[in-house]
């Protein structure tokens, strides 16, 4: 029986009814959609995966150089001004064996050094530079912490449309990608997104309010994509975590929540729903070619069938994490 | 790359069959990967070898019967997986790898589980695992 759940605000004085994913699922099976969409006021949509595009920029003030080389903790900045530094999230220390011995470890990185910072860890920070007028320093090295960082900002960036991939491998070596180990002979299926990240462009007009790994965000769509700020400073490493994928590479997984306005809009409901409809390329990573497409509500299940044979899904994607997040939305 | 199975194996050899070259016939006769941890040789009582060893089940099912029949007493060392809950983010890919039921996801709350009796310590979470969340723990 579905439970009448915590509610956040008031609309004419009585209870807003906020609801998550899986509990729109659910309700929509009880009653009906029709029904569904009058009682729905908004609806929680939460994310945790591996993200592409993310970048962490960095001002810290005092260190009187003109920076020319910049890193910490042995991964390279890119410095765009006298004080401020950016950060990807996929950028490797510059140590890193990477694939030499393959598969690599891909041990640490970008990814890394975001958890580091929010956990206030002592970070090496090393900045060549040269000398002006302005500034005498030619070397700077120092610990540095979050405390030391005066400004910290976090932008995800997000490309609208995008196709989702998950893979199988029909040779006898493992194969190692963005999504995962690929066991052989398709013994898994291996995909790394619920959709929602997608999901929030299709429905970009009713989106109310966005949270970014623990802080209040702000979103800016553009005509292929959109862009998640968060402030850095309040972020909380319950939703960041940095990923090592042996033999490919690091990747930033980031909790992101958005609450969606859905009052009475049935359409909407629909489109949420549809969700779980999404296609995804069905890829065969060993011959390198597409042998279908699969519908996410297939990949959520713990096995499928392809090419007649029972393949067991992988994923990277926490709908753990992504439902905790989104029940952390309806009652905060 | 094959599906090969880690084992960690204290061997008690009687007093009377200590100089067999036993390891040779392991890596020579079962194809298999030996790496040897510790070892005593003692003419008065038992002497034992702890051995890691790497193969595929055949082999090593064939390895231990030859063990017996040479009357060395075979125990197996336990070693076994932990899953570190603060660091696990529940995203499942361990489970997809894991070849028995011992990692499952639980569907409706979606949260990874790990069912220690189905392990069979095959240590591919261990390599795998992308927080680095799966951790062994020898127990002898």
């Amino acid at each position: 029986m579905f439970e009448i759940l915590p509610c956040k605000g008031h609309r004419d004085g009585v209870p807003e009814m906020r609801v998550t994913y899986n509990q729109l699922l659910k309700m929509v099976l009880e009653k009906g959609i029709k029904e569904t969409a009058k009682q729905v006021d908004s609806v929680a949509l939460g994310v945790f995966e591996p993200l592409e595009n993310v970048v962490l920029s960095l001002n810290i003030s005092g260190l009187h150089i003109k920076p020319f080389s910049a890193k910490l903790q042995n991964v390279p900045l890119y410095n765009v001004s006298s004080d401020t530094f950016i950060l990807g999230s996929q950028t490797l220390a510059i140590d890193d064996g990477m694939n030499s011995h393959f598969p690599g470890e891909f041990a640490y990185g970008g990814a890394f050094l975001i958890e580091d910072l929010i956990n206030r860890a002592q970070l090496d920070l090393r900045i060549n530079g040269y000398p002006n007028d302005v500034h005498d320093k030619q070397e700077v090295r120092k610990f540095i912490t979050n405390e030391d960082v005066d400004r910290a900002q976090l932008t995800i960036d997000v490309v609208y449309p995008q196709a989702l991939n998950a893979y199988v491998n029909s040779t006898e070596n493992y194969k190692f990608s963005e999504n995962g180990v690929v066991k052989t002979n398709f013994q898994t299926v291996n995909f790394r997104s619920n959709g929602v990240l997608q999901l929030i462009y299709e429905i970009k007009e009713f989106v109310s309010e966005v949270f970014v790994a623990g802080a209040k965000g702000s979103i800016l769509f553009g005509d292929n994509g959109y862009k998640i700020v968060g402030d850095f400073k309040e972020m909380d490493t319950l939703y960041i975590s940095g990923l090592s994928l042996k033999g490919y590479g690091i990747y930033l997984a980031a909790g992101i929540g958005i609450v969606v306005k859905a009052e009475n809009n049935q359409a909407l409901i629909e489109k949420i729903l549809s969700n779980e409809a999404r296609a995804y390329n069905l890829f065969d990573i060993g011959i390198k070619k597409d042998v279908g497409t699969i519908p996410l509500a297939q990949l959520k299940k713990p096995t499928v069938s392809v090419n007649n044979l029972e393949v067991k899904t992988c994923s990277l994607t926490s709908i753990y994490l992504a439902q905790k997040i989104s029940e952390k939305l309806i009652v905060s | 790359m094959t599906d090969k199975i880690r084992k960690k194996w204290v061997l008690h050899f009687p007093a009377t069959n200590s100089d067999k070259p036993i390891a040779y016939h392991l890596v020579k006769d079962f194809n298999l990967v030996i790496n040897i941890l510790q070892a005593t040789a003692q003419e008065e009582t038992d002497s034992f070898l702890i051995l890691e060893v790497i193969g595929r089940k055949k082999d090593i099912e064939h390895s231990l019967e030859f063990l017996r029949q040479q009357d060395i007493e075979v125990e197996d060392m336990e070693k076994g997986i932990t899953l570190n809950f603060n660091k696990c983010i529940h995203c499942g890919l361990c489970v997809g790898l894991c070849p028995t039921e011992a990692l499952t996801i639980d569907h409706l709350t979606w949260e990874v589980c790990f069912n220690k009796s189905e392990c069979v310590v095959c240590d591919l979470c261990l390599k795998y695992c992308p927080v680095k969340a799966i951790e062994m723990e020898f127990l002898k």
